[in-house]
């Protein structure tokens, strides 16, 4: 697992229509409503907010080497896979959830980290050591979970590995998987590899490896999640899933539609722009389970809009615009997200 | 409670070190006190001891966030737990949570800049204080070999009278910089302790090469056949980098540290050092502060250091258990003008003076009149200090003088790499500090190095084996 197949996986996705800039805003996950509302059209939710903190240097060197490596090419800033693109695209069956968890399953594995190398230490009758992580948060995070265990260190650290080699088996990662997961983890007298150590140990690059922890985090935490038996994960996750999909002016613009004012009255609330409270609309339409899309789209004009996308193969906007001009791009939009419907 | 009760019972050891007792019965008198104490000679004892005696708060003011996290750590080891620290990696909700308990706390750690804002000096104000502690006191002085602008907003809130006793801490400080803390902290004829810089089980060694690739061979050749623990410093992070992997291509554990490094990473590798899984460490100045491994042996610098107080430091590192331990200095002839360009590159030149000043007072924000007279931040923030009181021919003057300190300091480490006598006697004449003359062990000039103690066995080498994870969590976990 690359960068670059991540990212080849990505562009396929997007067949064309998209920029490398647009690419760039999903893995950081940018909130912003073409960002959110590109990871839907293209089903690139699970890449959403997958390198929160990717450089947008390193971003480009990777894109300057696809196009080196001719698996990419770039025109008027769309990117195209290529044919060689193509035939070396694999998908890999990626097991990533970066749209639950956005950057915040690295919460997860760092307070991971500290309460293993505590009850290690302890274990060993050990108190005193330099704490792994220096995050006060985290630290009191900790704190706060070990006053809360009622069964002794011995029995709460074997239990802890127990809940822990259950969901490794269980979830079947592979054995490279565990290998780096288990390497992450510091105690006594054992203390983790950095990322750069463990590439030269597997012989796997140092991104590489960082994209297998990532998705080894994000498969963990999906099985645990509401999962009764793995009390002591389940704890140590709280907070990492999303609660609310919504940005949070998103969010001031729903409890106002359910007020039931309209959009132009939202936005003169508010003092946005209607484009504005439009994208809020969106952002819900993406987001909510129940969305009333009759009040914004009649049914025919759902069928003709998908009787387009099928037969033009693209969801670009401009394009379905040309056909329908009709319908405001609002409109378009809202029937992109809806998406196809078997009609009965 | 008697002094060496609560040394017992509270830190567990047995007996001050030198020089520590002193300044305690100071601050509990209530006097004023400035500490120089080498570093790793338990400075910091000197504040959380009388701490105990004297009621109310303790301010502890911290230039780096990085040492006032590891004081907080340290603290909280010594099952301290009325700590807290306030610096700008705080969010606002946690500064203000911290800020509204501060009376609950013994320890207060602040940053300067937090403490120059008002409602926090309002907040200290209703506090009964027991002393304040300033760390890393040099870097309110120009003459330092680390000034820090922001510091030197500390003159304003020590002024006038009736306040608690300061006490002040520094590693290394000539008469210059005692005069300049004595004075901006406004301290009120304070005791000053000031414990010898010189650590006799440290020999120092000066090579002279003809270029990088020469240091770089004779760093290969002197890990493969010498001891560790051990600590290169170079000059950046790239190099760091670089020198570790081609060190480690010849089977010797080593990892470079610097601050381009995520935090998780530090901490791993900062472990793994302590722990003996590495045995050396490719560093920039970021590493070292903090550390606690005693027995570190070997130090190493690939670069020179731009001031003797940074060298002192940094080869203070080594030998804290009292046994042997060896400096060495690799010096080819164009590392004179590579440090002076990284330390003129933060001071700004007297035409980048008139154009800040000309650009701030025609309205232009700080930062974008930074960025047009091609100042770094440190720089403007120099210059917004001056400015405040002096008018641009005084401010030019001024930065005159301190580039003028830069100079005489590098042109010391320069006589220092140069010098045909007894090298500590070199070194330690910067702090007007006249060592023993030793018989062994001195220096490479005195030519009586015996270093058959850092003598390498070659099937020392360890091989960690890759445990199955199953094993390594079992180990880990029981």
């Amino acid at each position: 697992m690359t960068l670059e197949s991540v990212l080849l996986t990505m562009f396929q996705r997007l067949h064309g229509e998209r920029s490398a800039q647009a690419v760039y805003h999903i893995l950081r996950g940018k909130r912003s409503g073409q960002t959110l509302q590109d990871v839907e059209y293209y089903q690139l939710k699970s890449f959403y907010s997958l390198l929160p903190n990717l450089p947008a240097v390193e971003f480009q060197h990777a894109i300057d080497r696809m196009v080196s490596d001719g698996l990419i090419r770039i025109k008027e800033q769309l990117v195209f896979l290529t044919e060689n693109g193509e035939r070396n695209h694999v998908d890999y069956g990626w097991r990533f959830n970066g749209w639950d968890y956005r950057g915040k399953e690295r919460e997860f594995s760092k307070r991971l980290a500290l309460v293993v190398q505590t009850l290690s230490n302890v274990r060993m009758g050990a108190n005193m050591f330099m704490p792994i992580q220096r995050e006060l948060p985290i630290q009191q995070f900790i704190k706060e979970f070990l006053r809360n265990q009622s069964v002794p260190i011995s029995e709460l650290s074997r239990k802890l590995r127990v809940e822990l080699e259950r969901t490794m088996l269980e979830t079947q990662l592979t054995e490279l998987q565990c290998t780096i997961f288990s390497y992450r983890l510091t105690g006594h007298g054992l203390t983790a590899l950095t990322w750069e150590q463990l590439a030269d140990e597997l012989k796997v690059s140092s991104v590489s490896i960082q994209l297998t922890f990532l998705e080894s985090l994000h498969i963990i935490l999906d099985f645990i999640h509401e999962q009764e038996e793995f009390p002591l994960l389940n704890n140590l996750a709280v907070g990492c899933r999303v609660d609310t999909y919504l940005t949070h002016s998103a969010e001031r613009t729903r409890k106002l539609f359910e007020h039931g004012y309209s959009i132009e009255q939202i936005a003169s609330l508010r003092n946005l722009k209607i484009s504005t409270i439009e994208d809020h609309f969106v952002e819900m339409a993406a987001n909510l389970k129940h969305f009333p899309f009759e009040e914004f789209v009649s049914q025919k004009q759902m069928d003709d809009v998908w009787r387009h996308i099928d037969r033009l193969q693209t969801k670009r906007l401009r394009v379905l615009k040309e056909q329908c001009d009709e319908l405001t791009y609002f409109q378009l939009r809202l029937i992109v997200i809806h998406g196809k419907q078997v009609s009965s | 409670m008697e002094l060496q009760d609560i040394l017992r019972q509270r830190f567990g050891y047995e007996s001050f070190r030198p020089g520590q007792q002193e300044v305690i019965e100071q601050i509990v008198a209530g006097r004023d006190a400035l500490a120089i104490f080498p570093t790793g000679m338990g400075k910091s004892l000197c504040y959380q001891l009388p701490a105990y005696i004297i009621e109310g708060a303790v301010i502890v003011i911290s230039p780096l966030v990085a040492l006032m996290e590891d004081q907080v750590a340290n603290l909280r080891k010594h099952k301290e737990k009325r700590v807290v620290a306030i610096n700008s990696f705080l969010s606002k909700q946690e500064k203000d949570l911290a800020l509204s308990t501060l009376n609950r706390y013994k320890f207060i750690f602040l940053s300067p800049e937090m403490l120059m804002q008002p409602n926090v000096q309002q907040l200290i104000r209703q506090l009964h204080i027991a002393f304040f502690v300033v760390d890393e006191a040099h870097c309110i002085s120009e003459w330092g070999f680390d000034f820090r602008p922001d510091y030197l907003r500390l003159k304003e809130l020590f002024q006038g009278g009736n306040r608690a006793p300061i006490l002040a801490l520094t590693a290394t400080a000539d008469e210059k910089v005692i005069s300049d803390i004595t004075s901006y902290l406004h301290l009120n004829n304070p005791h000053i302790e000031q414990q010898p810089i010189d650590r006799p089980a440290i020999s120092y060694r000066v090579l002279h090469l003809d270029n990088e690739r020469e240091k770089t061979e004779w760093i290969i050749g002197r890990l493969s056949t010498t001891i560790g623990p051990g600590i290169i410093y170079v000059a950046s992070r790239k190099r760091a980098d670089e020198l570790a992997a081609i060190i480690r291509e010849h089977r010797i554990r080593v990892a470079s540290y610097h601050g381009g490094k995520e935090q998780d990473e530090r901490s791993i590798i900062q472990e793994q050092f302590v722990q003996g899984e590495l045995e050396w460490i490719c560093a920039t100045n970021a590493f070292g502060m903090g550390i606690h491994k005693d027995d570190i042996r070997q130090i190493i610098h690939e670069h020179l250091p731009a001031t003797p107080s940074a060298y002192i430091q940094e080869v203070g590192r080594a030998g804290r258990d009292g046994r042997k331990a060896t400096a060495s200095l690799l010096y080819c002839e164009r590392d004179i003008q590579k440090v002076k360009f990284i330390v003129y590159e933060d001071l700004p030149d007297e035409q980048q003076i008139r154009h800040y000043h000309s650009f701030v007072q025609t309205g232009v924000a700080a930062d974008l009149a930074a960025q047009q007279s091609g100042l770094s931040e440190v720089a403007s923030r120099l210059l917004d200090y001056y400015f405040e009181q002096f008018n641009e021919h005084q401010v030019i003057r001024q930065i005159r003088r301190i580039y003028e300190v830069k100079e005489k300091q590098i042109a010391e480490m320069e006589s220092y790499v140069k010098s045909d006598g007894c090298l500590r006697q070199q070194l330690l004449q910067y702090f007007d500090e006249r060592p023993a003359i030793a018989s062994t062990d001195c220096c490479s000039h005195c030519g009586n190095l015996q270093e058959d103690w850092l003598g390498r066995n070659k099937n020392e080498e360890k091989t960690t084996k890759v445990l199955h994870w199953r094993e390594r969590l079992y180990q880990l976990l029981g």
